[in-house]
């Protein structure tokens, strides 16, 4: 079982909130040691020394590696959006969401999931051009579509993933904050189109994606 | 660069005579609240010069070269008048839901709705700003031409400008409503299996037709403005396009597209049966039989999305299994027209 797993009765809207933030442990700062390592840094020890204290750090505190990152900007008095940043990164795969299993509903799901990330991370460059932006919407309402009718394929073909009571509990709970979030993500969308806030449509966007991870995470534990 | 020797012509038109000149439009021209279009419209003068029938629908409005002597046709066919004149005077009203042409003497002499306006040009003609709406039309080849002119470039550049952001409010609320709906579909969770925990449905084995009049036979009192006023629930419903095509041999292939498209039927009208009122059922089975009957595929759509309103329009894309072959490209246009087009995308 993945030692990462939230506890079940814990995603109160609390959690959940600060849940979001562990977008930038796992799209910065861990792609950044594996670029380091495959650069061929050679202090590797030290490199897997701050992998696991990151990942532990993270653990305990939530959003640990994204107050860390925005206190290096501060520091170097860069303005930078980490809202857009995260956004535009949301297409990288990280092994914690990923399913390793091979059969065909699970490989989609790795598919759907990935392309709904990929396509959430259009957005910060195609906000402003409306034309553009409304066929992302399509076709984010399409890949919203495709995550949860591949989740729906795959506890019906597996119904041994459903079977032991905690597991299912934890899937369908996920399942509700991402259709939550899908909602959620939508009434933002209406909102931007009166007031042009578009800093909270990236926020939107990437509660949806860090709930996506969540519900892939789910399937990995089960 | 020439002169004119109409008094009005002292300042100079530097690119009239350029064929490509495509006029730059100035944005933020009114600072229209576009939500505002929703609740109310915007009404400006001008002069409506008539409706040319009958052009190919691939005519492209924003080329000059092509629409003028097209202009020039209808004029010298009398169809539409040389010059404007006072008689021609009309107010235009503008709303998300259609345009309005209104004389002088408060007749409405055209109703367009948005979703049959597939573009709006402007184009100088010497002293003439002319205004050319491209709308849908009965044959589904074809297309007609509305032709207006305004009294300055200003105020038909407004037009445009108006036009231009309905066309971005309705399609901004019809893909809002398109995302709504693929999350409301996706969240429907049809189990059969009995491990799952939401309730197993019931499988509706009743007629669809049923699930839209209920069990008993609909007798609507007779009206002389409808076609029929009596709706038997065996005809209520469309043949499918798969039934033409089914083999008399029996052939496993025809059957499974049979049966696909009876599902698909049926789940249509339970869907219908859930949003729509018991009047909005009786009025879309009587609008399904005239259809049925010969009504032309354009008025069938209009009539649709005015029974559905702009809140249900993702109804209409799942009509397409109602529509037979030789009108669905007319109704694939008006669903791109409507915002409800498919998005191309793959599965694998």
């Amino acid at each position: 079982m993945d030692t990462a797993t939230p506890p079940m009765n814990s995603l109160s809207a609390q959690h959940e909130e600060k849940q979001n933030m562990s977008l930038a442990l796992h799209v910065i700062l861990l792609p950044l040691f594996e670029e380091m390592e495959l650069q061929g840094e050679k202090n590797l020890s030290v490199l897997q020394t701050l992998r696991t204290a990151f990942n532990n750090a993270e653990k305990e505190n939530i959003g640990f590696a994204q107050n860390f990152i925005e206190c290096i900007l501060e520091a170097e008095s860069l303005n930078i959006n980490m809202s857009e940043i995260l956004l535009k990164l949301a297409s990288i795969d990280c092994p914690e969401f990923t399913l390793t299993r091979t059969e065909t509903e699970f490989r989609y799901l790795n598919q759907r999931s990935k392309a709904l990330r990929t396509t959430l991370s259009r957005i910060p460059e195609q906000i402003q051009d409306r034309s553009r932006f409304l066929q992302t919407i399509k076709d984010i309402a399409a890949a919203i579509k495709d995550v949860l009718d591949a989740v729906n394929d795959a506890c019906k073909k597996y119904p041994m993933l459903t079977n032991i009571h905690g597991t299912k509990r934890h899937i369908d709970q996920n399942k509700k904050i991402f259709i939550k979030h899908s909602k959620s993500f939508s009434d933002t969308l209406k909102a931007y189109f009166k007031d042009g806030r578009a800093d909270r449509v990236f926020e939107s966007a990437n509660r949806l994606i860090n709930q996506t991870n969540e519900l892939m995470r789910s399937f990995k534990s089960a | 660069m020439r002169a004119s020797p109409q008094k009005n012509q002292s300042r100079q038109f530097p690119r009239s005579i350029d064929p490509a000149y495509k006029p730059q439009m100035r944005t933020s021209i009114i600072l229209t609240e576009p939500e505002y279009l929703l609740e109310g419209y915007v009404g400006r003068d001008l002069f409506v010069l008539g409706e040319i029938s009958d052009i190919p629908l691939t005519v492209d409005i924003s080329n000059r070269i092509a629409i003028l002597p097209i202009v020039d046709q209808a004029r010298k066919n009398k169809k539409i008048p040389w010059r404007a004149q006072s008689r021609h005077r009309a107010s235009m009203s503008l709303s998300a839901y259609n345009i309005k042409l209104i004389s002088q003497k408060g007749a409405v002499i055209m109703r367009i709705p948005i979703h049959e306006i597939a573009g709006m040009s402007y184009i100088k003609d010497d002293d003439e700003h002319l205004l050319v709406i491209k709308r849908g039309d009965s044959k589904k080849e074809e297309c007609s031409l509305v032709i207006m002119n305004c009294n300055k470039m200003s105020e038909a550049e407004e037009i445009c400008t108006i036009l231009e952001q309905i066309f971005q409010l309705v399609y901004t609320e019809a893909t809002m409503a398109h995302l709504d709906d693929a999350i409301d579909a996706g969240a429907e969770y049809k189990p059969d299996h009995p491990a799952l925990l939401e309730p197993v449905r019931e499988r509706r084995e009743a007629n669809p037709v049923d699930k839209l009049y209920g069990h008993d036979r609909v007798e609507m009192p007779i009206n002389p403005d409808h076609e029929s006023a009596v709706i038997p629930m065996e005809s209520a419903v469309i043949p499918m396009e798969s039934e033409d095509k089914k083999s008399q041999h029996g052939d496993t292939a025809d059957q499974d597209l049979n049966v696909v498209a009876e599902e698909i039927v049926q789940q249509y009208m339970e869907r219908l049966h859930s949003l729509l009122s018991p009047d909005e059922l009786m009025h879309f089975a009587l609008l399904l039989r005239q259809y049925r009957s010969g009504m032309a595929i354009n008025e069938f759509c209009d009539k649709l999305v005015t029974l559905y309103g702009r809140k249900r329009y993702f109804l209409l894309p799942d009509m397409r299994s109602f529509i037979p072959e030789e009108d669905k490209i007319f109704f694939e246009a008006f669903l791109v027209e409507c915002g409800q087009g498919d998005t191309t995308r793959s599965r694998e």
